[in-house]
């Protein structure tokens, strides 16, 4: 998600129930001596309310230009001047003292899923005072059996199902190693058993963020499961913020890790669960029954594997593609100190099939220069 | 070498597309990439560990001399082997 448009920020913003929880624990944790750190600090909402709590400074951190704007909220409500933005990532900024809080909401929909824990570790390590405080400073991550026949038939018993007269069937084993992410409403989903904890950080200790987590559970209800349920929980100071669908509503969608075929748990019987996934890689769940066992992965519904792959493998040397050729050739000009419409008219020149006039080669080079330009 | 049996590992999780595949170790968290060869045995010895057989149902597929295709298997298995995604008996 790209986190560069207020409209992508408004459903934090406005998730009260979230953010009442981060308050609390907020003014529990500072002092009117207190640094605050507000870590991927979006449009600063974390950081603006350790500023209300009438805290000594608060750095906003946060890549995308939308940061900005929280200059004129925190000037609005009367806190700018306690406000400092740093727009950047935290690797790459540099604050001028340490701090006594971190707050950060980088735990994702499925705890790891937006990579950022590795961020929030560097912070802590390089920043937090000792005996400083993370918010939160504890996460979870807990799956449960479900079964979800209309959520299963829809993402992915349909694809069986002739459309148009023509049999899609060939998609259906990608579709069934998709991880679902359904909204409240579409999520109707019968707990065979009771979550169970297959994976947890501590963001005061930990240093990487991989997930491999095993966890045996002992079935409810008998029926077909058609997946692992997953939410997470944070320990926000002495509260905790769960994004289970059973408690109130946060902005995080539920998750949903399918099982195709389903397959049929027996009240009283104790199976076992496993989820893994390295930092930045795919997710991997697996369940092992009386009546069965099923292993899935998000890398089983990659359909650019291969290609992919003859790229990105530590030992392939894929060269430069066009597109490669192209950005080099930019780069090189911008470098060089060129003015964007040189490099255009030039690279325009340079491939007359690729860009077939100076504007698709204007905006080509506008993008790289929006990405990698120097002045700021 | 081609009497052996190829014990292929359960942390491999195997994806093919069009002819080409990859192999996700999962131990390892690393990716292992086959051509369409490759692919082949793969899905042979998943069905069958011995590697004779394998050959046998190779050499009716592909144009190709035994003794250049017992040379090429037996590259791949060391690679195979080598990666741990796959141990011979």
């Amino acid at each position: 998600m790209s986190y560069s448009q207020v409209g992508s920020h408004r459903s934090m913003v406005f998730d009260e129930y979230r953010n009442e929880l981060y308050a609390t624990a907020i003014r529990k944790l500072v002092t009117p001596d207190s640094v605050v750190l507000d870590l991927g600090a979006g449009l600063g909402v974390h950081g603006l309310l350790a500023a209300a709590a009438r805290v000594k400074r608060v750095y906003l951190v946060e890549p995308e230009p939308v940061v900005q704007l929280a200059k004129e909220i925190a000037r609005a409500n009367g806190l700018a001047d306690r406000i400092v933005i740093l727009e950047g990532r935290i690797e790459e900024v540099e604050l001028p003292e340490q701090v006594d809080l971190i707050i950060s909401v980088f735990t994702g929909n499925l705890l790891y899923s937006e990579d950022l824990l590795p961020s929030l570790f560097h912070a802590r390590d390089r920043y937090l005072k000792p005996g400083g405080h993370l918010v939160p400073n504890f996460a979870e991550l807990l799956l449960a059996p479900v079964s979800a026949p209309d959520l299963h038939a829809k993402h992915i018993g349909r694809w069986s199902e002739p459309h148009l007269g023509l049999d899609f069937s060939a998609s259906r084993r990608f579709a069934a190693n998709e991880i679902i992410w359904p909204g409240r409403e579409e999520l109707k989903a019968e707990r065979l058993a009771t979550g169970v904890v297959v994976s947890t950080v501590d963001m005061t200790q930990a240093s990487h963020a991989d997930c491999r987590g095993e966890a045996r559970c002992r079935i409810e209800t008998s029926g077909p499961c058609h997946g692992l349920l997953g939410w997470t929980r944070i320990r926000l100071a002495d509260q905790w913020l769960s994004t289970d669908p059973a408690s109130p509503e946060v902005h995080w969608s539920p998750a949903v890790l399918p099982f195709d075929p389903p397959l049929s748990l027996e009240a009283g019987e104790d199976i076992n669960i496993s989820l893994q996934r390295p930092a930045h890689g795919d997710w991997t769940w697996s369940i092992k029954a009386a009546s069965g066992t099923r292993r899935h992965s998000s890398f089983l519904a990659r359909t650019d594997g291969p290609r992919r792959l003859s790229k990105v493998a530590a030992d392939a040397s894929p060269g430069l593609g066009r597109r490669g050729q192209h950005a080099l050739h930019v780069l090189a000009m911008m470098q060089a100190g060129h003015s964007i419409r040189e490099i255009a008219q030039s690279l325009a020149d340079s491939d007359r099939h690729a860009f077939q006039d100076f504007e698709s080669a204007l905006q080509h080079v506008q993008a790289l220069a929006v990405r990698y330009g120097g002045n700021g | 070498m081609l009497s052996q049996r190829v014990v292929l590992s359960p942390d491999a999780l195997f994806q093919e597309i069009g002819g080409e595949g990859v192999i996700l170790d999962l131990k390892s968290s690393s990716y292992f990439g086959l051509d369409e060869v490759g692919v082949r045995l793969w899905q042979l010895l998943q069905a069958d560990p011995s590697l004779q057989a394998a050959c046998d149902t190779l050499l009716t597929e592909y144009d190709v001399q035994p003794a250049q295709l017992e040379q090429d298997l037996i590259k791949l298995l060391e690679q195979l082997t080598d990666a741990g995604l796959a141990t011979v008996e």
